[in-house]
């Protein structure tokens, strides 16, 4: 109803039908549009409980069990046998959506196979191990790296000019990182996980705590 | 509920005063009460629609429709340093057993929680050193030497800690022999300079809440550097 009809009558005039109706169909025939809004009308309170904006969850496996990985494959971190470090939040999306995501956790006992490595690009991998965030989409259809990060078993870097290979692996790293990605409507969130592996095979960790933060923001 | 007219006017029919009514209520009832998505329009409702933002700077506070954000950021300032220290020495210090948490300042906020369920987001980065002993009190013994954090929060004077938030920096020194549980692997600064990152969702009742990071020293000094806490309240 950006304009409604309006009519303006004489006195002792008698208006017609068409004059009266036309105000009142005007609003039945047109909508509300910003003409129509106050500045800063919308104040929390008018924001659906049930239909929000923000849609969070949250994974915490907070106990001293380990799970460990010697693979270079990624594997989902089971703490607990039949409950990975997942969310699922089974969620459908109802326009462009921003998904936020965010994963700590404590990594205890780390072993080296041989050594770190020489330093050179080819061998990166022997001081390596990465996490990543994996969403999946629409009933298994796909699958989103929605973020992922790689840390160093010793204090040297993965690539580096320092050839001497050592075994000063550290334990006892904290983790932490974070990612976002969109995804349009009419999409399903299936789950997101929290996968790890090592860059070369037979290195070893050990994941402890660990913990999943999933925020859905629409619009 | 899109509107309806209650009467249509018809020409050369006497207007009976109540039929006139009956539209002039439905119209003002509809413009002033019954307004649903379906009756507005596409792109209608702009950024200015919704109110501003209250940012209030003494309490590090920006409330906004969605969510209210509160913490600290010192990563532009890593010069400004967080102490923490054993407050308590010899046996206590080296013991497994006796716990002595200390809330490091600067960390955390306080948030008021209006609803019950309400759920928030906790970020948490930290630098943490954990400088060397005095001679006397160094290598205090296998997996004795090492500071834990923790995220807590006190209510109505009770304080709740979340083991799930354990993270740990040692004294920095070389020459650490064996090792207990918490074994921090490589020594001196492997294990001298750590980063303490935390995350985390709560879901919390209605009420104060103060939240901090606190520390179970073992060292004479420590300290934390470029830390930043957030606390997300998620409100819509």
């Amino acid at each position: 109803m950006g304009r409604i009809a309006n009519q303006y009558f004489e006195g002792g005039q008698a208006p017609t039908a068409t004059q009266l109706n036309a105000v009142y169909n005007s609003v039945a025939s047109d909508s509300i549009k910003d003409v129509n809004l106050d500045t800063e009308w919308a104040q929390r309170i008018h924001f659906s409980d049930s239909n929000s904006i923000t849609s969070l969850f949250t994974f915490d496996y907070d106990g001293t069990s380990d799970w460990n990985t010697t693979n270079t494959a990624f594997a989902t971190i089971e703490n607990v046998a039949g409950t990975p470090s997942k969310v699922l939040p089974n969620y459908t999306t109802h326009g462009n959506v921003v998904v936020r995501v965010q994963a700590s956790g404590l990594v205890a006992v780390t072993a080296l196979n041989t050594n770190d490595g020489n330093g050179t690009l080819a061998q990166i991998n022997n001081n390596t191990y990465a996490f990543r965030l994996l969403m999946t989409i629409n009933g298994g259809g796909s699958t989103v790296d929605i973020a992922n990060c790689t840390y160093s078993f010793t204090p040297k870097g993965g690539f580096t000019t320092t050839t001497s290979p050592t075994q000063l692996n550290m334990n006892f790293v904290t983790i932490a990182f974070s990612g976002l990605c969109t995804l349009p409507a009419a999409s399903v969130i299936d789950s997101i996980e929290l996968q790890a592996c090592v860059g070369l095979t037979n290195n070893s960790i050990n994941i402890r705590h660990n913990h999943i933060q999933a925020i859905v923001v629409e619009n | 509920m899109a509107f309806v007219k209650p009467f249509t006017y018809v020409d050369g029919a006497v207007l009976a005063a109540t039929n006139h009514a009956l539209n002039e209520d439905a119209l003002r009832e509809y413009v002033n009460q019954e307004v649903i998505a379906a009756d507005v329009s596409a792109d209608t409702i702009v950024g200015e629609s919704i109110a501003t933002p209250r940012i209030i700077t003494t309490v590090q506070t920006s409330d906004f429709i969605s969510k209210t954000l509160q913490g600290v950021s010192k990563i532009r300032l890593p010069q400004e340093y967080s102490w923490f220290t054993a407050t308590t020495k010899s046996d206590n210090q080296t013991s497994n057993n006796i716990k002595d948490f200390q809330s490091l300042n600067n960390t955390g906020a306080e948030v008021i929680i209006y609803k019950d369920n309400t759920k928030v987001m906790i970020t948490f980065y930290a630098k943490a050193v954990g400088q060397l002993n005095s001679t006397v009190t160094r290598g205090p013994g296998n997996g004795k030497w090492d500071n834990k954090f923790l995220l807590q929060y006190e209510k109505d004077g009770i304080i709740t800690q979340f083991s799930g938030s354990r993270s740990y920096v040692w004294e920095n020194f070389k020459g650490l022999n064996g090792s207990g549980i918490i074994d921090p692997g490589a020594e001196e600064n492997a294990c001298g300079h750590r980063s303490v990152m935390m995350t985390r969702m709560l879901t919390l009742s209605a009420g104060r809440y103060k939240f901090s990071v606190a520390v179970n020293s073992k060292v004479e000094k420590g300290q934390i550097n470029c830390q930043t806490f957030t606390i997300e309240t998620f409100h819509v």
